[in-house]
Formats: C-alpha cells, sequence, structure tokens
C-alpha cells in the first residue's frame, strides 16, 4: 500500500499537471508480466581455508569450548611485550610482575565455568616466518612447555569483570627488572635477546568459553611493580611491558584450531579445496570462524531463466537460508550478519559481493516468531545480474563469513535446501518486459 | 508557426483514451467545420479551406489565396465510480494554405496533428504469477502523429467537382510504464515510430446552387512502426540499465478503408444544413490493442448554419450562426464496451473585412466520451477552437497602383 502511496506521491510533484486517476486494471492490462520463482536448485558445500589471516591490532584470543558438531576449539595467543621505556630508577627496590588482560567483552560459549589460563615463556622471536607481515591461525612458535610464568584460575566476567591479573614468576621478573635497571638492557634488541615474549593458553576444560582481551596499551599490558625508598615510607611505582599492536610485522597472533575428529565434520580437512556435500552432512553447511570453515554456495541452474519467453530482468533475488533452533543457542550465538564474498575455484576469496549502490552484501538474521523461523536474508539481486551475464557457469561461488571470521570462533550451521525443515531458498522476482523474444 | 515545433508539441490531448490505438484521432478541423458538429464533405471551399473533401477545393475563388490557422484549448473532466479529476490544455491545432493553379483547379497544404496521445494510469493492480502477491503498474503516454496534405480539387463541369489528396502520416509515441514490486522498479519506455502516406479521393455533385453532395474516400494504409525500447530498473536505490535496442520492427498501424458521404441544402435563403455519414471499417484491420478489439465506427455529424445576409449594413447580419452535433460509436470494443463519443457544437464565424471572405471562426463544443460504468472512464470535454480563415485576392492590388 505504501508503495501505491509512494508512486502517487511521486507522479503529484513530477507532474502536477497531469492526470492521475485510479483506472484499474479494467481500464488497461500491464504490459509487463511478473513471475515469482523459488524452485532454484541451491548447492551448498563445506570447505576449510587451509589458514586464516591475522588481522593486526584486533583481539587477544584465549580459551576453548567443545560441541558435538564442531568439535574441541581452543585458542591460544603469542604476544610480544616490549618496554614502554628502559629507565628504571636506581634506588628501586623490585616488588612482583603481574599480567593483566583486560576483557574486550568477546565470548563464545559457556562462561559458568570456571577457567585457568597458564602463561610460558616464548623461545624463539615473535615475528611471521619468510619475513611474511602476518601471522595466520595455523602459526605457531616453540615455548618453555614444561614451566608456567604463572597460572590463573577464574571465573570469567568478561560482560562486566574489568581484567585478569595474573601473577608471574618473582624469578623472572626480577632478573627482568635488574637487567634494565643495571643498563644492561637498553634498547629493544637487547631487550629481544632476553625476553622474546610470553604464551597464554586455557587448561584443557571439558567445555569452557573462548574469550576476547584488548591489545590496548593502557589496558593490557605486563607490569613490574618496585619500591622507591623515601624518608617516611617507600613510594610505590611500576613499568609496563606493552603489545605493538598495529606494528608490522606482526607481533602476536591467536592460535586458532579445532579437533574434529569425533564428529560430523571428521571429513573437512586442511585441504582448502577439500569440498563436502551438505549431503554429507547432515543437509548443512558450516562456518567456523577463526578456525576457518566456510560454506561454499552456488546456484547452478539460474541461467534457466532464460528459458522463459520473452525478454527478462531479476527485479528482486533473495536468498533465505535457515538456521534451526536446535543449532544454536544463547552461548553459542549466531553472528547478526554474514558478509557475502565470491570464492575462486580454489575456494580462495576473490572480492566482497557488493550490490549496485556499492554497499556490501550481507545476510541479516531475521526471526519470524510466528512460524518460529530463524534466517538469513541475503539479498542478491546484483549478483544474479552477475551469474546471468557470465559467459561460464563455473566460477561462480559464494561464502558466507561473518565480521571479525579471523579474530572469533562462531560457529554457525545453516540448512541446505533439501533438509527436511526450513530449508533454503531463492526467491526470485522476474519480470518480463517483452514477450516477444 | 513552423513545422518542427507541431512536430515536438506533446500531449495535445489529455484523454485516458488515448492510451488505444494511435491515441485519440484529431476532429479538430479548419474553417468552420469544428461548429457543424464536425462534418462537411459536402460544402464548398469558398469561405475556407475545408479539409474534409478534396474536391471542395475547385470552389475557391480565382485569384484567392487562403490562410488558415488554428488553435484550440481542450478543459477535460473524467470520471469513474471512484474519483474525478480534470485538465486544460492548449494546443496550435492547424496551419493550411489553399491557392488555385489553373481555373479549374485548386491546391491545398494542410498541416494538422492527426492523433494525440497524453494519459497517465496508476494503481494498476495486477497478479504476481507464481504466489498469490499483486504488483502495481504505472502508466503514462505522450506524443501523437501529425499529418501534411496535398490536396488537388479539379471543376470538371458546372456540377462536378472531383479531388484527391496524397498525407504524409508521421510521429512517434512514447509510452512508459513503471511496474513496482515490493521496493524496487522497473521502467520500461518505448518510443514507437510511425510513418506512411494515404491517399484519398473525393467528389462533391452539385446539382443546384442550394444543393449538394459530397463523397469521400480514405484507403486504407499500413504506417510502419519501429520501436525504441529502454529499459532500466531501480535496484538498491540505484538505476541499472537493463535492456536498450533500437529500430525494433514491430507490426505496423493499419488504418482502415474510410469512406465518408454528405448532404447540404440551403433553404429559406438562410439557413444552410449540412450532414455527413462516415464508416471506418476497422474491424477489417484484425488488429488488436492491448485489452481493446478494433471494430466498425460509424460517424455521424451534422450542422445548420444561418446568414442574414452577407452584404448586409449590420455587422451581426453578416455574421455566421452556426451549431451541430456529432456522434460516433467507437472504433474500439474495450471490455465489450463502445466507446462512444458525443458532442454539441456551436460557433460563430465573425467577417473580418467587406472585401474578401476572411474570417475568424470561433466553435465551442461539449462532448463526452466513455461511460462511466464499471469499469471504464468517462471524460467529459469542454473544446473551444478559434480559427483565423483568411483571404487575399491575388493580383488585385497592382489594379489600383
Amino acid at each position: 500500500m505504501w508503495l501505491a502511496l509512494l508512486i502517487l506521491a511521486v507522479i503529484a510533484c513530477n507532474t502536477a499537471d497531469d492526470i492521475t486517476l485510479e483506472a484499474g486494471e479494467t481500464f488497461t492490462d500491464t504490459n509487463v508480466r511478473v513471475l515469482k520463482l523459488d524452485t532454484f536448485d541451491l548447492e551448498f558445500t563445506t570447505f576449510k581455508f587451509d589458514s586464516v589471516q591475522m588481522p593486526l591490532g584486533d583481539r587477544i584470543l584465549v580459551g576453548n569450548y567443545t560441541d558435538e558438531t564442531f568439535g574441541k576449539t581452543s585458542s591460544q595467543s603469542f604476544i610480544e611485550m616490549i618496554p614502554e621505556s628502559y629507565d628504571i630508577d636506581n634506588e628501586g627496590v623490585y616488588d612482583s610482575i603481574v599480567l593483566i588482560m583486560a576483557y574486550d567483552n568477546y565470548y563464545y560459549n559457556d562462561t559458568l565455568n570456571q577457567m585457568t589460563f597458564d602463561v610460558h615463556e616464548v623461545t624463539e622471536r615473535i615475528e611471521p616466518y619468510n619475513d611474511e607481515t602476518y601471522f595466520y591461525n595455523t602459526s605457531t612458535l616453540n615455548y618453555n612447555e614444561n614451566e608456567t610464568l604463572g597460572s590463573h584460575s577464574f571465573m570469567p566476567r568478561p560482560m562486566d569483570g574489568d581484567s585478569i591479573r595474573i601473577k608471574l614468576d618473582d624469578e623472572f621478573g626480577y632478573n627482568l627488572f635488574d637487567q634494565i635497571q643495571g643498563n644492561d638492557i637498553t634498547d629493544l634488541d637487547e631487550f629481544r635477546e632476553n625476553f622474546k615474549g610470553i604464551t597464554v593458553k586455557s587448561q584443557d576444560n571439558t567445555n569452557g568459553s573462548v574469550l576476547g582481551f584488548s591489545v590496548d596499551t593502557e589496558e593490557t599490558m605486563i607490569r613490574v611493580y618496585y619500591r622507591v625508598p623515601e624518608d617516611v615510607s617507600d613510594i610505590e611505582q611500576y613499568f609496563d611491558l606493552i603489545i605493538s599492536a598495529t606494528s608490522t610485522p606482526a607481533t602476536y597472533f591467536n592460535h586458532i584450531e579445532a579437533d574434529r575428529s569425533s564428529t560430523i565434520l571428521a571429513s573437512i580437512t586442511n585441504d582448502q579445496e577439500n569440498l563436502i556435500s551438505s549431503e554429507d552432512l547432515d543437509n548443512a553447511a558450516y562456518i567456523q570462524a577463526g578456525v576457518g570453515i566456510a560454506p561454499r554456495i552456488r546456484i547452478p541452474n539460474l541461467k534457466s531463466l532464460y528459458e522463459i519467453d520473452g525478454d527478462g530482468s531479476v527485479l528482486n533475488a533473495v536468498m533465505k537460508i535457515y538456521v534451526n533452533s536446535e543449532n544454536f543457542s544463547d552461548q553459542l550465538f549466531l553472528n547478526d550478519s554474514l558478509y557475502a564474498n565470491t570464492l575462486d575455484r580454489h575456494m580462495d576469496i576473490s572480492e566482497e559481493i557488493t550490490d549496485y549502490s556499492g554497499s556490501s552484501v550481507f545476510g541479516t538474521l531475521l526471526e519470524n516468531s510466528e512460524f518460529s523461523e530463524i534466517y538469513y536474508s541475503l539479498p542478491l539481486t546484483t549478483y544474479t545480474d552477475v551469474i546471468l551475464s557470465s559467459e561460464s557457469d563455473e566460477d561462480l561461488y559464494i561464502t558466507l563469513i561473518p565480521s571479525e571470521y579471523e579474530s572469533s570462533v562462531n560457529r554457525t550451521i545453516l540448512n541446505d535446501d533439501e533438509t527436511n525443515n526450513y530449508t533454503a531458498v531463492l526467491e526470485l522476482t522476474y519480470v518480463i518486459y517483452n514477450e516477444e523474444d | 508557426m513552423t513545422f518542427t515545433a507541431l512536430a515536438q508539441t506533446n500531449n495535445l490531448t489529455g484523454s485516458p483514451y488515448s492510451l488505444y490505438g494511435l491515441g485519440v484521432f484529431n476532429e479538430a478541423n479548419l474553417g468552420k467545420t469544428n461548429a457543424l458538429g464536425k462534418s462537411g464533405v459536402a460544402l464548398g471551399s469558398d469561405y475556407m479551406i475545408n479539409n474534409l473533401n478534396p474536391a471542395s477545393l475547385a470552389s475557391i475563388h480565382n485569384k484567392s489565396f487562403m490562410f488558415d490557422i488554428g488553435f484550440n484549448t481542450e478543459f477535460d473532466s473524467y470520471e469513474n465510480r471512484y474519483s474525478d479529476d480534470s485538465k486544460v490544455r492548449f494546443n496550435f491545432s492547424n496551419f493550411a494554405i489553399a491557392f488555385p493553379v489553373s481555373r479549374k483547379a485548386a491546391m491545398s497544404i494542410v498541416l494538422t496533428p492527426f492523433s494525440n496521445v497524453g494519459y497517465e494510469l496508476v494503481g494498476i493492480e495486477s497478479d504476481i504469477e507464481g504466489n498469490q502477491g499483486t504488483f502495481t503498474s504505472y502508466v503514462s503516454g505522450s506524443g501523437g502523429l501529425n499529418s501534411i496534405k496535398v490536396n488537388y480539387g479539379y471543376n470538371l463541369s458546372d456540377k462536378l467537382n472531383v479531388g484527391a489528396g496524397l498525407e504524409y502520416i508521421f510521429g512517434n509515441i512514447e509510452e512508459k510504464e513503471t511496474v513496482a514490486v515490493e521496493s524496487n522498479y522497473l521502467l520500461t519506455t518505448r518510443d514507437t515510430y510511425y510513418k506512411n502516406f494515404r491517399a484519398t479521393a473525393g467528389l462533391q455533385y452539385n446539382p443546384t446552387e442550394s444543393t449538394g453532395f459530397g463523397a469521400v474516400v480514405k484507403f486504407p494504409t499500413l504506417l510502419n512502426a519501429s520501436q525504441d525500447l529502454e529499459v532500466t530498473k531501480v535496484v538498491d536505490l540505484t538505476e541499472v540499465a537493463v535492456d536498450s535496442e533500437e529500430d525494433i520492427d514491430i507490426d505496423s498501424f493499419k488504418l482502415p478503408f474510410e469512406f465518408t458521404v454528405g448532404f447540404r441544402q440551403t433553404f429559406a435563403k438562410k439557413f444552410t444544413f449540412n450532414i455527413d455519414y462516415r464508416k471506418s471499417l476497422w474491424g477489417n484491420t484484425d488488429q488488436t490493442d492491448n485489452i481493446g478489439t478494433f471494430k466498425d465506427q460509424d460517424f455521424i455529424g451534422a450542422g445548420l448554419e444561418y446568414l442574414n445576409n452577407n452584404k448586409g449594413y449590420k455587422y451581426w447580419q453578416r455574421m455566421r450562426y452556426r451549431i451541430g452535433f456529432n456522434y460516433d460509436n467507437g472504433y474500439l470494443d474495450i471490455r465489450d464496451e463502445s466507446i462512444n463519443n458525443m458532442g454539441f457544437t456551436i460557433g460563430l464565424g465573425l467577417p473580418m473585412s467587406n472585401k474578401n471572405n476572411s474570417f475568424i471562426n470561433l466553435a465551442y463544443s461539449y462532448g463526452q466520451r466513455g461511460v462511466v460504468s464499471s469499469t471504464l472512464i468517462q471524460e467529459n470535454y469542454h473544446f473551444l477552437s478559434l480559427n483565423l480563415s483568411l483571404e487575399n485576392i491575388w493580383f488585385v492590388k497592382s489594379k489600383y497602383n
């Protein structure tokens, strides 16, 4: 109704002079046919990116969670932390050393279970291999596995807690303090010879959560406390080791991995070109951020539109991809949106899909409580035109990934078009403007 | 007024019925016929250029040069069961000259609109195929065809004039349709160009000064058509080109065989009655138009002119008073309903000079097109026309010099 009003308004504005009579369909017919089509085959497969590049300046992810579909997912962070200055009062006396990590409000899975974080000293320089700029989720470095610098058990409070404080080994702390105070370490090179960095990992819980921490220099740091004696009483002072989060090459990363060996996704391997059809995966396609699991969606028979007589054009196309209610929960929540990208034949991301106005195309999570439907609504009008105008039918693949795909561990299970209920569908509005070809 | 200006004048009509066929055919004519029920195939061309019958040119006075320029204004009001609307338009309606080419023959060149298109219709609801929904479309049309006609009339004998005309009909009609589905639109613009010649033949038989018969035939012709198609869509609030084709061959538009017979009679020395009957054999063209079906059209028009005294001293005596009536049953059935057209006309002929036959011809007509039924629209129109019908006497001036 509002559309009719809009049209009336537009006409009224543009040609106030002309006749605008509600003639109705009895006075003339439209020359146009409008068809709603929703019977297109959709091909859903799942694969895993062989690696996911770690972004700079994002978050520290530590923790693990287990679910029956995606197995056991864990994230361990490797972090170089460097002094802000190399100047300590000669009178200062070492007191203690603490790793402070501030929550950045991201978490995934149940935070009601106690977690234990262990901190180890890394034994090699924290820098990407082969002179690269970035780390990957698969990157790892040697660290002193047998000795912990510190360990901390706590109840996660990612939303209302401030930070966690992990007391580190005083021998390690004193050693660091002493060398800087005694001018054995006066610059970054000398510092790096003595101290490479730390890794923070969670002890194997049966089912914990993965927590996000800030890399802000004001919020996350190793803090060394010392006292400077004065006449009346000592003055407490400290110096910080901080993360240089945006410097290149990168100086920190999250190693994210999952053990799917006893789940339905066991067939998904690190071979990026190993595509598993939804038929073999319980009629679904899967997404897991951080780990790098992603869906590949194809509309194989879209060009059958050309078999309809006459010249036409797609006026609207929306893919509705449903999620079964048992496949998510408040803890294993769904992303509000999934961004659409194109994949090449090797399953590398080619480009972001944009619409005609240049905006990113993403699937929006919608809920129709009346029919207890939960689905991602993905507007594909522009992209269907791309498919229809392409020379070949191959190589036109869509993948859907949430924002923060590289620095979160969210998982999503998308129903395919063959499942029993809530099947994925492409709803297309096709307009034929010329009956004769 | 140049030829180009006429060709570019759009929306000469505001009739929703111009949606059909080539639009609303122009009925405004030259001289006084607008006031005489749009009839006059039996009338001569001695006081005006009679464009209804080429044979009439034979009655142009020798050494006359005639000139006619016309303007009209139309006030239309429309109503259907739900709403009404109205519209005023001003138009240039004709330009014509006529002159003798020999003692027995004369020619005219006449430029008139042939048909006019101007409509906007909103809220056309249609079903979406494949679900229960509907979509809304909005259609508009503009443009129209023009005619340039050369007529030749020849005086075979005292009582018999014959004539022939060749008319070139040309122009374009632009139709736009906007279809709205959800928040997206498809806009289709079709610009259709028509052109071809059409031949006319006529005769007038005048057994006495006061009695005359006329007959005209217009031969069928195919208006060759080609179309430019431009399709765009508005998706994501962005307009995108969909299709653009030029010079698409489409079906020609068939103009039917048409014949008119007419009669005039002067009585009581002051009254001249004339009547025309015309049949247009649209049914034979086998054309269809959207939801309309073409069918044969009957036209009847009649007029009465009163002239007190051509040489009277008083101006009112020399003025001409006219009244007329016309009716036709339309050439289209739309959903089995005819679009009848009925009009009443009155007019005045105001002489401009004692020395020649120059007149200001004023005519007013009130008419109705269509019906207020469950489906169609009734259009009421007030039509006012002004024709300057001028005569110059050639070669006369030099005599006085």
